[in-house]
């Protein structure tokens, strides 16, 4: 009966007596119909894409949505900052007083002269 | 291929380059190769889940989700290995999980089409008698032996393969299958024994 199976339990083959009656056990038929089932549930499902592709479909909303809240924090901060009227030159300005040197140096058009540039960093 | 890993009589083995072909058309968007792959691999695929499951609509259901998630995770299947143990390792997968989530209830009774259609009634009535048994045999042994025992007995993969699907080592897989074949070969030697 042994050498009918294929020799001992620890036989390095494939047993064709065990293996035909488990496929016989557990086949259950109709491949094709569970097929089309198959096909049918994934023609709704996506295709995969690489990890790559699927890290740049996050970003790219991600950027879209960082850019949009730098403009509004931007904007608000604006708000807050510079009063009705005031441009952002003179808000600019307001900000560096009391000292005379940094609004010296804001309200200059021209390039701003080394000493005083060292001024606005000695002076308190 | 190794020549343990080809099944008797059962589903040819793939050659590799063909499965990253479909694979890649698939990705690339092909669904006819995508069905080819599962019309390849859907009796294996619904065998291992059945060994698992018992239940053939349970089965067929864990085959189906693995299929699906296969098809989700296929940018992570690598090409340069094959194809057959990636796929029923998502397979065991699908099958243990829906075995831990379901109620504990008893194995339905073989239907009698498994036994075979069109064979003559006292055939037809051995062969139940003797799946009834080999079911019940296969209840007794734990899931990672019967998966062990019909991918290497049914589905003709190798013990490596195996060790791949399992996670496990290979020497695991070897004494996994020597187990569940010593019970299932006492039971058919007895059942020959009494024919």
């Amino acid at each position: 009966m042994k050498e009918k199976m294929g020799g001992t339990p620890f036989d390095h083959r494939p047993d064709p007596l065990v293996g035909e009656a488990l496929r016989r056990m557990l086949t259950t038929g109709d491949d094709g119909g569970f097929a089309a089932r198959v096909l049918a549930a994934a023609a709704a499902a996506p295709v995969a894409r690489s990890p790559f592709d699927i890290l740049a479909g996050w970003a790219r909303p991600g950027i879209a949505a960082a850019i949009v809240a730098a403009i509004l924090g931007g904007w608000a901060v604006g708000r807050t900052l510079i009063a009705p009227g005031e441009t952002l030159d003179d808000a600019i300005v307001t900000a560096l007083v009391p000292s005379p040197v940094t609004a010296a140096l804001a309200s200059n058009e021209g390039p701003p002269d080394g000493s005083v540039a060292f001024a606005t960093v000695v002076e308190p | 291929m190794a020549l343990e890993s080809q099944p008797p009589g059962g589903v040819p083995r793939i050659g590799l380059g063909d499965e990253a072909e479909l694979v890649a058309r698939t990705l690339a968007g092909d669904r006819a190769a995508f069905g080819t792959l599962v019309e390849r691999y859907a009796g294996q695929a619904r065998r291992v889940a059945r060994a698992v499951l018992g239940d053939p609509d349970d089965a067929d259901d864990a085959a189906q989700d693995a299929f699906l998630s296969a098809l989700l995770k296929l940018a992570q299947y690598d090409p340069r290995r094959p194809f057959g143990p990636w796929l029923m390792r998502i397979v065991a997968n699908s099958a243990t999980d829906r075995r831990r989530r379901r109620a504990v209830r008893r194995t339905d009774p073989l239907e009698p089409g498994l036994v075979g259609g069109g064979t003559r009634p006292d055939i037809a009535a051995e062969r139940a008698a003797l799946g009834e048994r080999l079911r019940s045999a296969l209840d007794e042994l734990t899931p990672r032996r019967r998966l062990a025992v019909v991918l290497f007995d049914v589905e003709g993969y190798s013990h490596a393969e195996i060790a791949q699907v399992l996670r496990i080592p290979e020497g695991t897989v070897r004494s996994e299958v020597f187990h569940a074949r010593r019970r299932l070969r006492a039971l058919l030697a007895d059942w020959k024994e009494a024919e």
